[in-house]
């Protein structure tokens, strides 16, 4: 193999193995005052369209834990995507990412390839300028930092759900990404899958009639512990890890990545279970119920007054019930004055009338078969959540979870979770974004940020 | 919460003592807030937490002031185990009010970085305009940068008009910029937004501070104001980025100008 590590900057990889000047390479090798004159020192993310001289995205990627595993492989398999720094504030997980990315191009070239910077703070990465997207999969309570950095540094976003750690975080990424023109999806994946687009649609459109109750299944975790204090490993920055959240003695179980447990068990870090897992199974119930751009009305935390499941009511009279038992296993249960339907990771899809799961909403034929009362609903097709976000970033259109959707499906995350830690009920005024009449719960809709982690 | 004896609630009338109720049961807690096997800490974390959420519902303004004054006073009590009154001001932070001010003043002060912080973040949320006394007093004597950060940011999430010239003063020094900068623009007066224009390029948030300075003032109503800042950042930023957030807002501004012009009648033809 050659040694490519001295290539000049500016250079990328091609699928032929060779190594060719990007149009920002071009423009950084420039020595003429002309070339300087006559373009842009940095290229807007507008020009990136299909027809545009230089259609490769300049990626970085924040927070190189499980989750970034599965981006980092489809991002560096893209031709249209150069990953070009990692960042992590363990030393030894961003070193790992960094050989990954590199062996990874250096395999598809030929050649051996060392273009991936490793950063320690994410400041850094997002202060290139041939940086023009991130991937963020950091615990939840740096996504919104880092994101509304991203976007005001004009970088389009990939964010891990749930989008935030507080409901307060949301409006200002929704704002953000509107202020600054940016592309921004939440990874909740489940609206790129088949099964659970085709339930929306169905529940969208009336095929069940009005859908009274929903049954959803979240898990649990275990409860959080207090935890001894014991030696920080070598290269791990561990005030920096916890961010802006407050200070706790290190403890490995606390900062463990771990979908059992780990630090998705603390409120710290998050909104335990109905973060996790609310963020997936509450974002396809807003979509199916068109609620988009707004949710429930009340929030009522398992335990009270002997309430069974923990429970949300949209101003319709909508149920939602956590934990309720699901028909057949399934993730989520919706059931309406006319039918069912039950739908699944894997593509599983259960319906009540059975032929209801058959219909193809893009097929006139079918469609003329429809019942009466079908609303002609036509709900965005996805079919791979990272490609959708590529594909938006070149056309600068909306993905298919935007911030906005975001914001709304953690909000019923964050509200559930206030509820639950709380013990008591909460009224929420959707349009208001507001906790109603109960003034110390409102505090909860934002938390203070340990200093000096202040960035929003 | 422990029911009093009767010869307690006796007592409490007779001798008009406060509190006793909410005393005892923060007491009863302390050791094992502190307990030297740290596991055993849970447990009695969330009986507190229980307490404070209880004592905050809507309604229970009594109790909740009561529980309140029990816990500022053991915040502030040094021979109270230090992982106590971490977990003590914590609660605070999220039911205290008035009665917790001066409590937390004191701990502002405290050689505890971590207790002065938590302090710091439970009087960013207390609602009692006393707190913005304190936190403004705390920033003009403050030296610490990492706590003067924390008290920039506080007196900006509270919107304290009253700070601009204070925290103004901390937009030339690298290690307070940004967050001055940030907090103006969330306080965004007049005299707020004019502090960032001439650190306008000097660092990038400065520009971002003007875009949340405009949005603020356009959720506010005032669009004149917001539309000047996005046409002076327009011309003036130098962040590529800040531009391009001036033109989408003015963009839009436009947009919604044309929107909500009447359409002319055409002339009838005669």
């Amino acid at each position: 193999m050659k040694d490519q590590s001295r290539k000049p900057a500016g250079t990328s990889r091609t699928a032929s193995g060779g190594a060719r000047m990007t149009r920002r390479g071009f423009l950084k090798g420039a020595t003429g005052a002309a070339a300087i004159a006559a373009f842009p020192a940095i290229v807007p993310s507008s020009v990136f369209g299909a027809n545009a001289p230089n259609n490769r995205i300049g990626m970085g990627l924040i927070g190189m834990g499980l989750m970034m595993n599965s981006h980092l492989n489809k991002m560096v398999r893209r031709d249209d995507v150069q990953v070009l720094a990692v960042c992590d504030v363990d030393r030894g997980r961003r070193e790992k990412a960094k050989k990954q990315v590199e062996d990874a191009y250096s395999k598809q070239a030929g050649v051996t390839y060392k273009g991936c910077a490793a950063y320690h703070e994410f400041e850094e990465l997002l202060a290139r300028d041939d940086i023009d997207a991130v991937v963020i999969a950091t615990p939840d309570h740096w996504h919104a930092p880092i994101s509304v950095m991203a976007m005001r540094h004009g970088k389009d976003v990939y964010v891990q759900k749930p989008m935030t750690l507080t409901i307060r975080e949301g409006r200002i990424m929704s704002d953000t990404a509107k202020q600054y023109g940016c592309i921004l999806q939440v990874g909740s994946q489940q609206r790129s899958e088949r099964a659970f687009r085709k339930a929306a649609q169905i529940v969208r459109n009336g095929l069940i009639g009005k859908v009274h109750t929903i049954y959803t299944n979240l898990g649990e975790f275990p409860p959080p512990q207090t935890l001894p204090e014991e030696p920080i490993p070598e290269g791990f920055d561990y005030d920096r890890w916890l961010g802006p959240t407050p200070w706790y003695p290190y403890n490995s179980l606390r900062v463990k990545g771990d979908y059992g447990g780990g630090w998705r068990c603390f409120w710290d870090y998050g909104s335990r279970k109905n973060g996790d897992w609310g963020a997936h199974h509450f974002d396809i119930i807003q979509w199916a119920l068109g609620m988009d751009d707004s949710g429930p009305v009340e929030f009522i935390p398992k335990g009270y007054e002997g309430t069974e499941y923990q429970t949300h009511i949209y101003a319709d009279g909508c149920k939602v019930l956590r934990n309720h038992p699901v028909k057949n296993g399934h993730m989520i249960q919706f059931i309406g004055e006319k039918g069912e339907v039950l739908v699944s990771r894997g593509d599983k899809l259960e319906t009540t009338p059975a032929e209801l799961k058959d219909m193809d909403f893009h097929d006139q034929e079918t469609l003329s078969d429809i019942p009466a009362g079908y609303k002609g609903i036509w709900l965005y097709v996805s079919n791979q959540h990272e490609d959708n976000w590529i594909e938006c970033i070149h056309a600068r259109k909306q993905p298919i979870c935007h911030a906005e959707i975001g914001h709304r499906t953690a909000t019923i995350c964050h509200l559930n979770g206030i509820a639950e830690r709380l013990k008591r009920p909460l009224k929420w005024d959707p349009v208001k974004e507001e906790i109603i009449g109960d003034p110390e719960a409102s505090r909860w809709i934002d938390r203070p940020r340990r200093a000096p982690y202040v960035y929003i | 919460m422990k029911v009093l004896t009767p010869f307690q609630n006796v007592m409490n009338k007779v001798f008009g003592s406060r509190d006793v109720a909410e005393k005892q049961a923060v007491e009863e807690l302390i050791p094992q807030l502190a307990d030297p096997e740290v596991k055993n800490r849970y447990a009695a974390q969330m009986k507190l937490q229980d307490l404070a959420s209880d004592a905050s519902k809507p309604g229970n303004s009594r109790k909740r002031k009561a529980l309140g004054r029990v816990l500022a006073a053991k915040a502030a009590d040094a021979s109270v185990p230090q992982p106590a009154r971490v977990w003590i001001v914590r609660q605070l932070e999220y039911m205290g009010r008035d009665e917790a001010v001066s409590a937390l003043a004191k701990l502002l002060r405290d050689k505890d970085a971590e207790l002065a912080e938590c302090a710091r973040r439970a009087l960013e949320k207390n609602p009692a305009s006393a707190a913005t006394t304190v936190l403004r007093n705390a920033l003009g004597k403050a030296s610490d940068p990492v706590m003067k950060i924390g008290l920039i940011n506080s007196l900006g999430e509270r919107g304290d008009a009253k700070s601009v010239a204070l925290i103004a003063k901390e937009l030339p020094d690298a290690k307070t910029a940004s967050a001055a900068a940030l907090a103006l623009s969330k306080v965004a007066t007049a005299a707020a937004i004019e502090a960032i224009w001439p650190v306008l390029n000097k660092f990038p948030e400065a520009g971002e501070a003007l875009i949340n300075a405009a949005a603020k003032l356009k959720a506010k109503g005032n669009d004149d104001g917001a539309r000047a800042i996005y046409e002076r950042l327009e011309k003036e930023a130098k962040s590529p980025a800040v531009r391009t957030a001036a033109e989408i807002s003015l963009g839009r501004a436009r947009a919604s100008q044309t929107a909500a012009k009447p359409v002319p009648k055409k002339k009838k033809k005669q």
